[in-house]
């Protein structure tokens, strides 16, 4: 956002060959009007410069005017206005953000971080990125906010940027913990040259089989519920519906993936009482930490 | 929930034949979580999140955990229907104002007078005895200092119209945030109104030596929803000056205007003064009973005689409400002005959230306080606003 006494001097200047320009849709004023950028500030060339930021940063270079304008419809234009003017140190603007996010980004702190007075230093932490403390090349302040495009809420921007920085934290910590310690602590770790208990190779094709043909969504579902151990309301809240939605399609995507197996077993010539005795809860579901063991075998 | 073996759990965590791909910025995990991504960046992001546990746990603890409560004296009002919850007690605690602030300066409670309800025009809200002052001859304060200026004869105090530099919020932590106004920006030009509408007239009423009908001047005071004015006229943006401060432990520094205002508390006290009463109409007075075009008018003699508060004359105004000093008059097109001085000087105020904006006619309107108003149109939309009309929500 440029000083508004070099705005004056080219603006009148520039907004003629602005408009006029063949990649100048006809909304941006319109979007403009409707962001309120004027109240801060913000000129219409200053508005479409950021609207084609964020359009180069999810579209591909040849993508068609249509898609820009599908892109522009969808995003959150006063919140992404209110952002990035207090990117650029625009007082009312912050004046505006603290009244509204204030309180909002403290609650989402208390919230992930449970404990007051890590959550207060969560928050402190996030708010000096967010005001911007740091020093650019050019003198600027870099200010987190100028990353917010305006794509979900700012309210849920803030929330997701707590969390990345809360378990990046979290995951930084662990990675600091010695073997030794680990080892106290009483964490058993499963030798790599451990007997492992024979599996059909008949069966992991077919539950390979099986998952491939999942949809993804039902994937993230199943993932969530078994791999995460996520509670029911927590991935109704994650992917936005209801609970009991959530514990039906589980339900229902489990059946149905204990179907697809069976049947991918018997077509690799299983009968069908082997194939479902392949599919009874083994003994390693009552010996193996499930999420412990896959977490290992990821490498973590 | 049905169970499965662990070797299908284990072969679901494992990867997929098909990429997960780049990870998800936040703000795609946080539309993503909203419905807010477009269809075909759904499906990657959905893609990516079935094989990526990283990103699934930003996602889970970002949106799967409640906000923790916050106590109820910070937390702003969220529920829908807080406006016909709120607004018989508004009215009430409208008229025990009166009766309070009469009490300190006079021992005896002056008569509340309702505003006159019109047959073809839908005058909401009550005009409790908000007391006409003085207005500004000139408006070369902020709104703040303007509401204080009022009080400024006789309030030997002037710190709360004056901070030095600019501060971001105060930080008395018993009081709510939508209750904490920012202080006024030094050197703010003054405000102009969006049309022809600068309101500049004085009253035919007894001049008023200091104007407290608030039983909490300081926070009345520190209330006054500058922000929207200050967006309305002239701002500096980009500025470097004078940068909001940090603080080691909640990241605000203390603000000068509440702190300076407990001051004038107690001077205020012991101001004596007349309590004029306006009344806020359309087309009350008998040459304007026929005409369709609506006009605002007022009454400081108890509706004896109505004067026309010219705002504009392309709106035909069919809604005023008033609370205190604050004034509110909508009609056509969704058009809506706010006065917080008692009707001197008005703003014009934009009724629009993100991706709309009012455009029918304004038939109601209810204000319960100087942050929270809103409106009813023709077409049976509501929009309310909890910070004095700078930020719009369609309910």
């Amino acid at each position: 956002m440029r000083n508004r006494s070099t705005a004056a001097e080219t603006e009148e200047h520039g907004a003629h060959e602005l408009t006029d320009s063949p990649d100048f849709p006809p909304y941006f004023a319109e979007f403009y009007a409707q962001s309120g950028g004027e109240r801060f500030g913000l000129s219409l060339q200053d508005f479409a410069v950021i609207l084609r930021e964020v359009s180069g940063r999810y579209l591909s270079a040849n993508a068609s005017p249509a898609e820009s304008e599908e892109l522009h419809r969808s995003l959150r234009l006063e919140e992404l206005v209110l952002a990035r003017a207090c990117a650029c140190g625009n007082e009312p603007a912050w004046e505006r953000f603290l009244n509204q996010y204030r309180q909002k980004l403290y609650g989402a702190a208390a919230a992930i971080a449970k404990e007051e007075s890590c959550a207060r230093e969560l928050a402190d932490g996030l708010y000096a990125s967010l005001f911007g403390v740091r020093q650019g090349d050019d003198g600027g302040r870099i200010s987190k906010l100028a990353s917010y495009t305006g794509r979900g809420s700012l309210e849920g921007w803030l929330r997701t940027v707590l969390a990345q920085e809360y378990i990046n934290r979290h995951r930084s910590q662990r990675r600091l913990v010695s073997f030794e310690e680990r080892s106290e602590a009483g964490e058993q770790f499963e030798a790599q040259s451990a007997a492992v208990i024979p599996v059909d190779a008949r069966l992991e094709q077919a539950i390979d089989e099986a998952l491939l043909e999942l949809p993804a969504d039902e994937r993230v579902l199943l993932a969530s519920w078994y791999l995460d151990g996520r509670t029911l309301a927590e991935i109704a809240r994650m992917v936005g519906v209801h609970e009991s939605t959530v514990s039906r399609r589980i339900d229902r995507i489990t059946t149905s993936l204990r179907k697809r197996i069976v049947r991918g077993l018997r077509q690799r010539g299983m009968d069908a009482r082997a194939a479902e005795e392949a599919m009874e809860v083994d003994v390693r579901d009552l010996l193996v930490d499930v999420h412990g063991h896959l977490v290992q075998e990821k490498g973590e | 929930m049905s169970k499965m073996p662990y070797i299908v759990w284990s072969r679901l965590g494992r990867k997929m034949p098909q990429s997960a791909g780049a990870h998800p910025d936040a703000n795609l995990l946080a539309a993503f979580a909203e419905h807010a991504l477009l269809e075909k960046e759904v499906a990657a992001v959905t893609a990516h999140l079935a094989e990526c546990a990283d990103c699934r746990e930003y996602l889970a603890v970002a949106f799967a955990v409640e906000e923790r409560e916050i106590p109820a004296a910070a937390r702003p009002s969220t529920g829908t229907n807080w406006f016909r919850e709120w607004r018989w007690i508004a009215s009430a605690a409208a008229a025990c104002c009166v009766v309070a602030a009469a009490l300190q300066y006079y021992g005896a409670p002056p008569a509340v007078v309702r505003s006159t309800r019109l047959k073809s025009m839908n005058v909401s809200s009550e005009a409790i005895a908000p007391p006409a002052v003085e207005p500004a001859k000139t408006r070369t304060e902020t709104p703040a200092v303007a509401l204080a200026s009022a009080q400024r004869s006789k309030v030997e105090s002037s710190s709360i119209t004056k901070p030095e530099a600019p501060v971001l919020m105060a930080e008395k932590k018993d009081v709510a945030p939508q209750d904490l106004a920012p202080p006024p920006l030094p050197s703010a030009p003054p405000v102009q109104a969006t049309e022809s509408a600068q309101i500049n007239r004085s009253l035919e009423t007894p001049k008023v030596d200091a104007v407290s009908s608030f039983v909490e001047p300081e926070r009345s005071v520190a209330s006054q929803p500058a922000p929207r004015r200050q967006e309305l006229s002239a701002s500096s943006p980009g500025t470097s000056a004078a940068l909001p401060k940090l603080r080691s432990t909640s990241g605000f520094i203390a603000g000068t205007a509440l702190r300076a205002a407990a001051g004038n508390k107690a001077a205020l006290k012991t101001q004596t003064r007349e309590l004029p009463v306006a009344l806020w109409s359309i087309n009350a007075s008998p040459d304007t009973a026929g005409i369709s075009h609506g006009v605002v008018q007022r009454s400081t003699d108890k509706g004896q005689t109505w004067e026309i508060v010219p705002l504009s004359e392309r709106v035909s105004f069919r809604a005023v409400a008033a609370s205190g000093l604050e004034v509110w008059a909508g009609g056509s097109e969704g058009r809506l002005f706010h006065s917080s001085d008692g009707g001197s000087n008005w703003v014009e105020i934009n009724v629009a959230g993100e991706s709309s904006k009012l455009k029918a006619d304004i038939v109601r309107i209810d204000v319960r306080d100087r942050s929270h108003v809103a409106v009813t149109a023709a077409s049976g939309e509501r929009w309310a606003s909890r910070d004095g009309g700078g930020y719009w929500t369609r309910e």
